[in-house]
């Protein structure tokens, strides 16, 4: 790792934003405008909403990459809300098939499995 | 009735020295301190109160400063981002966010910092629900909260250890 702090803040930050996009980042579009398009009623994770994050690195060096190095920025949105989907489908039984999963949604998605 | 679109002068402090402001009553305070005194610390983020990144002190409370209309800051102490490191000497919570990772893309940073030395005034040993609670009102896109939460951690220790 080049920079183990900003390596595992970019992590964090990317688990972050997942959890934001499996739970609260709904964006709603009315005849082709974004209708929610400010703080207010997009909501997106803040200190309250984060859970501490625990990161763990497996260095594998990159062979085309400077030093061994890759780019870390992206990769930890990825796997985020499929991990709280699948969570969720495990804890209530619902199929999850879209995201955010809001309090209303699931209980849509809910009511489908046991129609 | 005194006319909205005149400016006023409205006298105040800002970060210790004594300033004349002339802006229009229903300026924002955000864009008179950037544009008036040239403090361009202190960052526009949603400009409706959301995101905290245009925080500032006033009177030792913290306000989001696109919120406040200049006509309000008469006969104010007004502290920004500029005004939290003494001279050359960074405040422990700024230290803290060097070391620790606090800041990323660094435009929440500010008001962060400012939100942290806030509450470490009004809770020295705050705990870390405290700290959660103290940084709830500025939002963060970059780090996902879990450095700056560390940061202001290691500044309640570094305080504890100098006093």
């Amino acid at each position: 790792m080049i920079n183990p702090i900003l390596a595992a803040g970019q992590v964090e930050g990317g688990v972050a934003q997942g959890i934001g996009l499996a739970l609260y980042e709904n964006v709603v579009w009315h005849e082709g405008r974004m209708v929610n398009g400010q703080m207010t009623n997009y909501i997106m994770p803040t200190s309250m909403d984060v859970p501490t994050i625990r990161v763990f690195f497996e260095e594998i060096p990159y062979g085309r990459g400077p030093a061994g190095a890759k780019g870390i920025g992206e990769l930890p949105l990825d796997g985020t809300a499929p991990a709280i989907a699948n969570a969720i489908a495990y804890a209530t039984g619902a199929d999850i098939t879209r995201v955010p999963v809001t309090p209303e949604g699931l209980f849509e998605m809910m009511e489908q499995v046991h129609a | 009735m005194r006319n909205a679109a005149e400016k006023i002068r409205v006298q105040c402090r800002v970060n210790g020295s004594s300033v004349i402001l002339q802006a229009h009553p229903m300026a924002r305070l955000l864009d008179v301190l950037r544009e008036e005194l040239g403090l361009t610390g202190t960052k526009e983020g949603c400009g409706e109160g959301e995101c905290g990144a245009c925080c500032v002190e006033i009177d030792g409370d913290l306000v989001n400063s696109c919120l406040v209309p200049t006509l309000q800051a008469e006969d104010t102490e007004i502290r920004t981002i500029e005004g939290v490191a003494d001279g050359n000497r960074l405040h422990s919570v700024q230290q803290a966010f060097l070391a620790y990772g606090g800041a990323q893309c660094g435009i929440c940073t500010p008001g962060m910092i400012l939100a942290a030395v806030n509450l470490l005034a009004r809770y020295p040993q705050p705990t870390e629900a405290q700290i959660r609670e103290g940084l709830a009102g500025n939002l963060c896109r970059c780090t996902g909260y879990t450095k700056i939460f560390e940061s202001v951690v290691e500044a309640c220790r570094a305080l504890e250890r100098f006093s």
